[in-house]
């Protein structure tokens, strides 16, 4: 069970998270995604299904130092888990900015032009001399 | 210099009382007062010296005391530049490590180079560099990173974007080098 201020700080980040209004770089854990702030940082990471066996989503925060002073550990039954887990998706979308592809995506299909790359001519590919 | 100073005094004093007792009634001028105008010149003189003497030793005290701040501060310079030049070995052997996948290698290291960061942080002569973003960011990235390494050998998952980690030791090995540049160069303390 997580105390109020966790679970404060997961929705603020996910709110922010959701406007785009936090730049989310990834970690030198694969699968791990830092936010930086002027006092620290806060990492975000899931695992599915490797930790004891169950899904669960990992929130480090380190201070000024660069120590980690806390870590949650949200496993699959605690009650914060679809909150935690929500904000893993959101910043990994938000990192790969998947939302904004799909949008060049609808913008492309919308629009009349022709769409799609053509591969190199046969003719291309021989030398130039 | 001050030696000479003191006998040109005494021989210019020595005169002026020779000229004084010279210009003595006839009837003043006895052995007696010869003696005392004497007298009262020496006294005058020795008092005289005494405080040039303080002076003297005041402004040697106060250029040992200059000498021996310069000499720390050399000193301080010294070892923060020997610190920083470890921390650049501890870069390579770092990535050393990475690149031959040991992590328990690489992650003593990167304890040992936190540290160092962590030591550069308080160097008065580079408080502009380190007050810097970029500074405290290389911190956070090399505990992150600490971290990183500490969880995968833990949890003995090869989870590790080594990658990332080596272009994180390279921004710090740069900032490294324009910390010594600074305190070697530009340092004008």
């Amino acid at each position: 069970m997580l105390s109020e201020k966790y679970i404060g700080l997961i929705k603020k980040l996910f709110e922010k998270t959701k406007s785009k209004a936090a730049i989310w770089q990834k970690s030198s854990t694969q699968g791990q995604f830092q936010l930086q702030l002027s006092s620290g940082i806060v990492t975000v990471s899931k695992y599915d299904g490797d930790y004891n066996n169950n899904p669960a989503v990992f929130i480090s925060i380190y201070n000024a130092s660069g120590d980690r002073i806390d870590t949650l550990n949200v496993e699959s039954d605690d009650h914060e888990f679809v909150l935690a887990n929500e904000l893993y998706s959101m910043v990994r979308r938000s990192y790969y900015k998947v939302d904004e592809t799909i949008d060049g995506f609808f913008d492309e299909l919308n629009s009349d032009k022709v769409i799609g790359e053509t591969s190199s001519a046969p003719d291309d590919e021989d030398l130039p001399f | 210099m001050q030696r000479k100073n003191a006998i040109i005094i005494f021989l210019l004093g020595l005169f002026f009382t020779g000229v004084f007792f010279w210009f003595l009634p006839a009837k003043d001028k006895t052995l007696l007062n010869g003696a005392s105008l004497i007298g009262s010149f020496f006294s005058i003189y020795g008092i005289a010296i005494g405080y040039i003497q303080i002076l003297s030793l005041k402004e040697l005290s106060r250029q040992t005391q200059v000498t021996v701040n310069d000499a720390l501060i050399r000193l301080k310079n010294i070892i923060a530049i020997s610190e920083l030049s470890k921390s650049k070995k501890l870069v390579d052997e770092i990535q050393y490590y990475l690149h031959n996948a040991n992590l328990n290698g690489a992650l003593i290291r990167i304890k040992d180079l936190k540290e160092t960061l962590i030591q550069t942080k308080y160097n008065d002569d580079l408080s502009k560099l380190t007050a810097s973003k970029a500074f405290k960011t290389i911190i956070l990235n090399t505990g992150i990173d600490m971290e990183s390494l500490n969880d995968s050998i833990l949890n003995k998952v090869d989870n590790v974007d080594k990658l990332l980690i080596i272009k994180h030791l390279e921004s710090a090995k740069s900032t490294i080098i324009e910390f010594e540049n600074e305190l070697k160069f530009n340092n004008n303390a």
